[in-house]
């Protein structure tokens, strides 16, 4: 019986409208939380797979020699995949053309992950496999340099080879050693014929695996036990490229925008809920009058909420499933691969939601609504008690708080949320009681608009104060949303300037400087430092009666500088004073990777060459700058006798690409990188998901608007009686209007300063912990956020006080 | 005469069609007079009282109220007449409930731009019996207190017209008799004219003059 009368109240309630807010705020949540969620879940699902293809694989081992038989049987036994390759630098001739060339040689299982993007000709190509005997790849540029077409015969040592495509992509290309030099592929098996390999040749033998987490665990810890210095074990999650980092930024761009919706849609929950509860009292007195026990009040309305509930999840999971396809539409091109299906996590969440929102913002005003005295209501005397409570208070907050962590799973960016609004709600409450806490003059002020507003603001300041607070959670949320979109964005895209350098020069000889330094000079390109490389093996000296937990045994390719290269920042010690009792500065990740503090003494090892020295500085690293960057920086006191190969920076302009052909056929041996490709990729990134971040902030300004709807219909609602009874004794509706545009108005003022307080809190969290970005003041959003409170608010007080001073007093006084 | 109307008519739409509230009311009531106008539920008391006081429009007819044509007037316009010349009195009270005893009666007053508000409010609160009770809220009050309130707001703002809806409707017989004596010694002091809706055949007996509605008809 009971179910059928809550369907019957539940039909009646929405049909009438009268749940339309609570409603619609439900079903934006969940459509948010589900279409971000599920996206991102995609996105996460695709990271992973672009980082094992960025590695090819889930681990790699590279070294300078063969994997000894025991540790290869040890293994073999693992049965994991695996494919060989064996890296290596040498000239490619072709006829008169001459060029040093990175060499791949690579077994039938390559490609583990992935595949290659080739072209032949006019038409593109994605392969899984290596290429034929006899059949080398090459890039476009080693093309261009050598002036070789498809089909032509291109000389590898002792070998010739047809050139039967060119690469556009391959997997595993920039972890590589030789990898900056232009690339060439070959099938192992023709690598005996070129005769280049030979004992003694610098070679570096690379193995990839890919396999589950437990056996790469496992093969983990047999290679660690036989690595020797200067080999390398790397890992897919070690990946920290620009591209996996743009994409990752992006996840949490949607998810900052996706909770600020999530959470407003929560409060505006919570408002109608009181709303509806309010409207109920007069019902639940005439229940319990006629004998209805408490707890079937209480099941009564927990399955119309239920309803409700489900209803909400139904319509917002197929809403939030249209809007992550068409978020994945805008993304994709950047998958060299389908998206992978989503799981059904999101779809959890998304219910979760619901149920959270029901449970800390309706469930607190259920409880009051069941517990109302049938006496106390049917005399009109108890509608007061209704309003708020500790309970209502403290369940809120646990439920704001499990809503943020349920969404972010995140407990640095959960708790920067919570506090954010808790502090500024304290601020703002306090603010508003101090404000309007003395009242001089008696009665309401009903003569003109303003003393009526002001009286009201004094008046009523307590419920004032909590409109006002929900008004500041849509403003500030809304800021830090416009923020995200605007400030947040452009500081991301500043981190990529227009002059960001797009080509690296490696493997500079000292005598190449100075004519590079004229060549650069000549054809109008802008010349930045050079840094000479020396690759060095660091090892961390125990302090008296210490043991090293982390040893550091791997090989670094270290610069040496008086001058601290341009982004990167000081963090702990200081930079070289330019003496002999200057040591090493190393990278925040290093530090932390090895746990190396200031004053730790290392050995450096580097041609023929040991050095006791310390950690003299540790630096912040701006990974982002497109810059030759180090882990190890030395002073060049400790490196005067080490022989170095010299790197630098450039920015080509796109007009004068030529530039650079012209600059590989004068310096044969120095070898150019373009990161064009990677630049673009960013770039255009950014560009599509500050168009996605529109489709979110839509989303959180229609939260705001049901936000600010419901908290002003719920201030109206006690409004609605005290208009009717001025009216009856002759107020005018200008008078009425007037006084509630100024008192809204005032109000909107505040919100819009505190929302900015809030905003501006907030992103200076998200920028610094959360983004890795510089904080910076935001001006604009003290502007934006009080006049748009200030009008916004007004308006739709006016809009809503219209639609009052429209009804018949008569009607409103008879019915209330 | 302070009011007269002329074949007044109330129509409102429904389901059945067009429902008639009050049909071709035609009455007059001189100033200082009182007049009570009963009947039984439904038949277009509270409806009469409303066009009355201007608190609603006529579908059709006229009514004059100290000579303004309430049937021509816009809802603002018929505020502005109900400022100067109209004081209501409810069943339920209709005290605002977030302001004190004194607040409360002070509130006609304000609108009509009186300096003296606070201190006609006193006076008529001490009238009513109330001055112990000026900074009381509504809600410390009993019913008869909170009736009295009332009464003393409608008399506060010097109005021609007292409009009285079942005044004692919601009250005990030993206080609504209490509350009845108190609106025609009140009335009598200002010289008002006294509209009272009433089931109650006491207080209805006590009108100069009475006025019986039948299904929105006079008898």
């Amino acid at each position: 019986m009971l179910f059928g009368l809550s369907l019957k109240l539940f039909w009646r309630e929405l049909r009438s409208g009268q749940l339309s807010i609570m409603f619609f705020a439900l079903v934006l949540a969940v459509a948010t939380v589900s279409s971000i969620s599920l996206f991102t879940d995609r996105l996460e699902k695709a990271l992973l797979s672009e980082t094992q293809e960025f590695l090819g694989g889930d681990l790699k081992f590279e070294s300078s020699d063969l994997i000894d038989d025991d540790a290869y049987e040890e293994i073999n036994q693992l049965r994991i995949k695996s494919t060989e390759m064996v890296l290596f630098a040498s000239m490619l001739a072709s006829g008169e053309n001459l060029q040093l060339a990175s060499i791949k040689a690579v077994d039938q299982k390559y490609p583990l992950v992935g595949g290659l993007e080739l072209k032949s000709g006019s038409s593109k190509e994605y392969v899984k496999k290596p290429p034929n005997r006899g059949y080398v790849w090459l890039d476009q540029r080693l093309m261009e340099i050598l002036d070789l077409k498809i089909g032509e015969l291109v000389s590898i040592g002792d070998a010739d080879f047809i050139v039967s495509h060119t690469i556009i992509s391959e997997p595993d290309r920039a972890t590589n050693s030789f990898a900056f030099a232009p690339k060439a592929i070959i099938n192992t098996e023709d690598l005996q014929a070129t005769n280049i390999v030979q004992p003694g040749s610098r070679v570096r033998f690379s193995t990839v695996y890919l396999g589950t987490e437990e056996k790469i665990l496992t093969l983990k810890n047999i290679l660690q036990r036989i690595k020797q210095p200067g080999d390398d074990i790397r890992e897919a999650q070690d990946s920290n490229d620009s591209l996996g980092k743009a994409i990752e930024r992006s996840g949490n761009f949607f998810l900052l925008g996706g909770l600020l919706a999530v959470l407003m849609a929560a409060f505006t929950v919570g408002i109608s809920s009181q709303r509806f509860s309010r409207r109920h009292v007069e019902y639940v007195a005439i229940l319990k009058t006629l004998g209805t026990k408490s707890w079937e009040i209480k099941f009564l309305y927990s399955l119309i909420f239920l309803e409700l509930g489900i209803f909400a999840i139904f319509f917002g999971l197929t809403l939030g499933w249209f809007m992550q396809e068409a978020f994945t539409g805008i993304l994709k091109q950047y998958f060299p691969t389908n998206l992978p299906s989503p799981g059904f996590g999101p779809l959890v969440v998304s219910s979760l939601t619901v149920l959270i929102c029901l449970m800390g913002f309706v469930y607190p005003n259920l409880i009051k609504l069941v517990n109302i005295s049938p006496l106390n209501i049917l005399r009109r005397e108890d509608k007061q008690n209704l309003n708020s409570s500790y309970l209502m208070f403290i369940l809120a907050l646990t439920a704001m708080f499990l809503l943020v962590f349920l969404y972010t799973k995140t407990l640095l960016l959960s708790s920067i949320v919570f506090f954010s609004i808790l502090g500024v709600f304290t601020i703002g409450y306090g603010l508003i009681l101090v404000s309007f806490q003395s009242k001089t003059k008696k009665g309401l002020g009903a003569n003109n608009p303003f003393s009526l507003a002001w009286s009201e603001l004094h008046r009523r300041k307590y419920t004032n104060s909590l409109q006002v607070l929900a008004f500041t959670m849509a403003i500030g949320l809304s800021l830090i949303a416009f923020s995200a979109r605007t400030d947040l964005m452009s500081t991301w895209e500043t981190t990529l300037p227009e002059d960001s350098p797009n080509n690296f020069l490696i493997n500079i000889s000292k005598t190449d400087l100075n004519p590079i330094s004229i060549f650069l000079k000549n054809n109008g390109i802008e010349e930045s430092p050079f840094y000479p490389i020396t690759n060095t093996v660091i090892l961390k000296l125990p302090k008296d009666g210490e043991t090293i937990s982390k040893p550091i045994d791997r090989n670094f390719n270290a610069s040496w500088s008086n001058k601290l290269p341009e982004n990167n920042k000081i963090i702990s010690g200081e930079w070289f004073k330019g003496n002999s009792g200057d040591g090493l500065s190393i990278s925040n990740s290093i530090a932390l990777r090895y746990q190396l503090n200031i004053g730790d003494p290392v050995k450096v090892f580097f041609s023929n060459n040991e050095v006791n020295t310390y950690i003299q500085s540790i630096r912040e690293v701006n990974w982002d700058s497109f810059s030759p960057n180090f882990f190890v920086i030395g002073s060049p006191s400790i490196f005067k006798d080490s022989p170095a190969t010299y790197i630098t920076s450039l920015h080509v302009p796109r007009e004068k690409e030529k530039v650079i052909s012209k600059f590989m056929s004068e310096f044969k041996t120095v070898s150019v990188l373009s990161i064009n490709a990677i630049i673009d990729q960013v770039n255009s990134i950014i560009e599509q998901v500050s168009k996605a971040l529109e489709v979110i902030l839509g989303l959180t300004i229609f939260s705001a608007i049901f936000l600010t709807i419901a908290t002003i219909q719920d201030g109206f609602n006690l409004r609605l009686h005290q208009s009717a009874v001025l009216r009856t004794f002759g107020a005018s509706t200008s008078l009425l209007q007037k006084s509630t545009a100024l008192e809204f108005a005032l109000l909107g003022l505040l919100a819009g300063l505190l929302g900015a307080l809030l905003a501006q809190l907030g992103i200076f969290f998200l920028e610094t912990q959360v983004f890795d970005l510089e904080a910076v003041f935001h001006a604009n959003i003290w502007l934006i956020g009080p006049a748009v409170g200030a009008i916004l608010i007004c308006a739709l007080s006016v809009i809503l006080i219209v639609s009052i001073t429209k009804k018949n007093p008569k009607e409103i006084i008879y019915n209330s | 005469m302070i009011i007269k109307t002329l074949n007044l008519t109330k129509k409102v739409p429904s389901e059945e069609g067009e429902l008639i509230i009050l049909n071709s009311i035609s009455l007059e009531l001189e100033k200082e007079k009182s007049i009570a106008v009963i009947g039984p539920s439904g038949s277009g008391k509270s409806t009469l009282l409303g066009l009355l006081a201007g608190l609603d429009s006529p579908s059709s007819g006229e009514i004059y109220l100290n000579s303004h044509p309430l049937h021509d007037l816009n809802e603002d316009q018929r505020a502005e007449v109900r400022k100067e010349n109209v004081a209501f009195v409810f069943q339920s009270f209709e005290l605002l409930p977030g302001l004190t005893a004194l607040e409360n009666v002070m509130l006609p007053s304000e609108l009509n731009l009186d300096p003296e508000a606070e201190t006609r409010a006193s006076e008529y609160l001490k009238r009513v019996g109330l001055s112990n009770r000026l900074q009381h809220y509504p809600r410390q009050l009993s019913g008869g207190e909170q009736q009295r309130v009332a009464i003393a707001r409608a008399f506060a703002c010097n109005a021609k017209v007292l409009f009285a809806d079942e005044p004692t409707g919601n009250l005990d017989k030993k206080t609504g008799a209490k509350i009845s004596d108190l609106l025609f010694e009140v009335n009598a002091e200002s010289s008002n004219a006294l509209v009272v809706v009433t089931h109650d055949s006491d207080l209805a007996s006590r009108c100069d003059d009475q006025i019986e509605l039948s299904e929105g008809m006079t008898i």
